[in-house]
């Protein structure tokens, strides 16, 4: 799943991208603009956290042209007064503006990296609906892709802006066996909601190679699907194998069971009249027997006359 | 509170007039009668009839051969005529006297509270914020004409007038259905998935039932979520669709009697009742496939209220006790209430009905409320309370019903959330399976999240009806939302492989003790 929302075919919207101390999410962030380039589209970087060498760092000249690169590194606070990018400067208009100037007419890739420096210096109500109101789409931006550091905030301040993503992305470290072909840099977990109020998750082992393109390595998916068929199956263990007596019929024995005629079965008509609904209780059906002698006087039958 | 059976101008009431008046004067004459008119009139009509009745028995305007006693009564009609114009002539005065003419029709051998208590009830709601508060639309049964709002019943527990939250389900696990002037609080499950599922069938409920609605939401545009309300199953319920299935069975063929061969007499009979269900019929049942078609939606009257139009998005911190967000929508709901009559402010004979509002994911940042989801100790956790409070007060006083869905798992303060709770009416948590480790849990694997129904109110009452089982599971089907009794599978201790049966066991443990104790630990009985 990691593949198709990098490729943007799923996760349109608000795609966060959440990583920790001990793996980092940049060079995945870097994947996700490498496909966008790919695909000739106009990417806007928001740079706070690293210089905008360090990001074109292994991405080649023909991206260059496509990739804009907002400076938010150089001076965040604006002591020079040169009029680079600051913190205080965010917001959805402001930035829809800083997008605009640059008159591309197709729709642009807005990233942020990173989300944990305006959280730093922004309430986070401000930024979650700034996110919102980039991502509810329209005009310029077609989606945002932003990098969140987990451990850099408290959980509320996580949830909440997690909460509204339409794809997150969690990186974590490997754990368990690396395999043979690729050095993988970490699992992935994916949730992706839908529009139809459905999420799906998933878990996969990536890399990110030389070129930042991303491979999936395996898929981890452990869920353990409650399939109907292989319930079926442990079912149909045949209870009457492996006894030291016989439970099974012979054809013969089969059919005279089937032959045999139950007590309390009765003719059909009689059934179906039993089965209609009645208004009252129960109805006392009464049919003598051959050897009943109903005799109203002598209702014990002893008298010997 | 005297009775008075003649209204007419008799000679005490003609000593009285001089006085100063009192309460019981007011009740005592026939205003309407005086001035010729009826109470369905409106006031250029009332003012139009004061004025050429004025002018008939003004003292100074009658001609000098009357007679002294007939000009005497023309100068007591004129008096009345006077003091009528007053009192109907001013809006306030005009409803209370409205509103005890209503209750002067009830049987006279009443007490007085119980007087006072039908007076209140027969206007249907509190009218004037001035007069001393009843509880909500408490509707006593009593020979007066009850006040008949579609889409509503009277609840048979407590005579509490209900309306259908949508889902049936639902209706029959909170105590009937939702009684008008409370406070329905949804926690949200983790992806808000079934939450909006539960919001937009209580919008449908009332864009079927022909009540006014009333959309709040800071996230989608309220017009969005108009647009995904689900389609009513209007021709058939899917009991009857059941029902349909089983009598084309029988008249088929008897190859049903020889399924059960021994067992027939018990063929007929139905299967053990799941889903739970009332008797009679209220609400209706909704495809979720489909959407409601536009002119449906059309045809209902909506106020949305989309908080980023509403609000600037650069607005500084508020100061205030509640967020600017609060406060807008608490104005604008207000706003709604009184201008579409809903507290009986508007003029009697206009067809009543009943304001829904939806709020969508309160609390969350979205709303820009920072402090509740976001920190530990919030500073400004008393917003949202404070809002709550306040929204409650508004719906007493008003034929309004509303639910409120909050992302509690987002909330880090368990304290705050038990403030929330007890500010709501019934609270409702939904848990869904998916993205747990239960959702691989054989136990669930028919339902898609657990239902917990965190408190019932007691209105008017000491007690309240609350549910005969605890452990509710629900599954979003196409045509149902259903909400279930959980079973716990029957312990076949033989058939069973050890190793299922300790899963078994372990979840039984989760379930609670409600579920019966037939699994009680990892070693099982052997005899």
């Amino acid at each position: 799943m990691l593949v198709e929302i990098i490729q943007g075919t799923e996760g349109g919207g608000l795609v966060v991208i959440k990583d920790s101390a001990e793996c980092d999410g940049r060079s995945l962030l870097k994947g996700f603009v490498k496909a966008a380039v790919l695909r000739n589209e106009p990417v806007h970087v928001l740079g706070f956290e690293v210089s905008e060498d360090e990001l074109r760092t292994g991405l080649d000249s023909g991206t260059a042209s496509r990739l804009v690169f907002h400076d938010g590194y150089s001076d965040p606070l604006q002591w020079l007064g040169q009029g680079k990018l600051s913190v205080q400067d965010y917001s959805a208009q402001n930035m829809r503006n800083r997008i605009s100037q640059s008159d591309d007419p197709k729709v642009v890739t807005l990233v942020i990296d990173s989300l944990s420096w305006l959280l730093l210096h922004t309430p986070p109500t401000a930024v979650c609906q700034s996110l919102q109101e980039l991502s509810r789409g329209g005009l310029k931006v077609k989606r945002v892709v932003a990098l969140l550091h987990s451990d850099l905030h408290e959980q509320g301040v996580v949830g909440s802006v997690c909460h509204m993503a339409t794809a997150l992305v969690t990186v974590t470290p490997v754990s368990g066996s690396v395999s043979a072909e690729a050095e993988p840099n970490g699992t992935v977990r994916t949730l992706l909601r839908r529009k139809t109020g459905r999420v799906s998750r998933e878990e996969e082992c990536y890399s990110v190679r030389e070129d930042f393109s991303v491979q999936i390595l395996r898929d981890l998916s452990t869920r353990k699907q409650p399939t109907p068929d292989s319930r079926g199956e442990t079912k149909q263990d045949d209870p009457a194998a492996n006894l030291t007596f016989n439970l099974r019929l012979s054809e013969g024995e089969r059919l005279a069971k089937e032959n045999l005629s139950l007590p309390f079965t009765f003719s059909e008509e009689k059934k179906s009249s039993l089965l209609q609904p009645r208004s009252g209780g129960g109805r006392i059906l009464y049919e003598p027997d051959a050897s009943d002698d109903f005799d109203q006087e002598d209702p014990d039958d002893d008298l010997d006359i | 509170m005297q009775n008075t059976d003649s209204i007419g101008l008799g000679a005490e009431d003609a000593v009285k007039c001089r006085s100063t008046m009192t309460c019981e004067d007011i009740l005592q004459k026939d205003w309407y009668n005086i001035l010729d008119a009826n109470p369905s009139e409106s006031l250029q009509e009332l003012k139009q009839k004061y004025q050429k009745l004025a002018l008939l028995y003004h003292p100074d305007k009658q001609s000098p051969d009357v007679p002294a006693e007939e000009l005497e009564k023309r100068v007591q009609r004129f008096i009345d005529v006077d003091q009528a114009w007053k009192i109907l002539g001013n809006e306030e005065t005009k409803k209370q006297y409205d509103l005890q003419r209503r209750g002067r029709s009830l049987p006279r051998n009443t007490s007085f509270l119980e007087h006072k208590i039908n007076m209140a009830t027969n206007a249907g709601v509190n009218v004037n914020a001035g007069t001393r508060a009843t509880a909500t639309s408490f509707q006593k049964k009593s020979r007066s004409k009850l006040v008949s709002i579609p889409g509503t019943r009277p609840s048979v527990q407590n005579g509490q007038l209900l309306v259908s939250t949508g889902v049936t389900s639902l209706d029959y696990v909170i105590g009937g259905g939702l009684a008008v002037g409370t406070l329905l609080l949804i926690e949200e499950d983790k992806y808000d998935s079934y939450s909006r599922m539960l919001l937009k069938y209580f919008l449908a409920e009332g864009v079927v039932c022909g009540h006014s609605l009333f959309i709040a939401s800071s996230r989608d545009h309220p017009g969005d979520i108009l647009q995904e309300l689900p389609a009513p199953l209007l021709d058939e319920i899917s009991n009857t669709e059941v029902e349909k299935e089983l009598a084309k069975a029988g008249d088929s063929s008897r190859e049903t009697q020889d399924s059960m061969k021994i067992a027939w007499r018990y063929q007929n009979l139905p299967k053990v009742q799941t889903t739970l269900a009332s008797s009679s019929r209220f609400g209706h049942y909704y495809d979720v496939s489909k959407s409601m078609s536009t002119d449906m939606c059309e045809a209902a009257t909506c106020h949305s209220f989309f908080l980023p139009n509403e609000l600037p998005l650069e607005s500084a911190a508020e100061s205030s006790n509640m967020n600017k967000g609060y406060i807008k929508l608490l104005r604008s709901i207000q706003g709604v209430i009184h201008k579409e009559g809903f507290d009986g402010a508007g003029p009697q004979n206009k067809p009543r009905s009943i304001l829904r509002i939806g709020v969508h994911s309160l609390g969350s940042a979205l709303w820009g409320d920072d402090d509740i989801c976001c920190k530990e100790n919030p500073e400004h956790a008393h917003s949202l309370t404070t809002f709550l409070y306040s929204l409650r007060a508004l719906l007493r006083t008003s034929l309004s019903v509303c639910m409120v869905t909050v992302p509690s798992h987002l909330i880090q303060n368990k304290a705050i959330m038990g403030r929330i709770t007890k500010l709501c009416d019934t609270v409702v948590s939904l848990e869904s399976f998916s993205g747990s480790e239960r959702e691989t849990n054989p136990l669930y694997k028919d339902y898609h999240g657990l239902l917990h129904v965190k408190q019932i109110p007691h209105l008017n009452s000491l007690m309240c009806e609350v549910p005969d089982t605890k452990d509710l599971a629900f599954k979003l089907k196409r045509k149902q939302f259903t909400i279930e009794r959980l079973h716990l599978p029957p312990d076949l201790s033989d058939t069973v492989s050890r190793l299922s049966k300790q899963d078994l066991a372990e979840s039984a443990k989760l379930l609670g003790l409600g579920c019966g104790t037939t699994a009680t630990g990892k070693k099982h009985l052997d005899f």
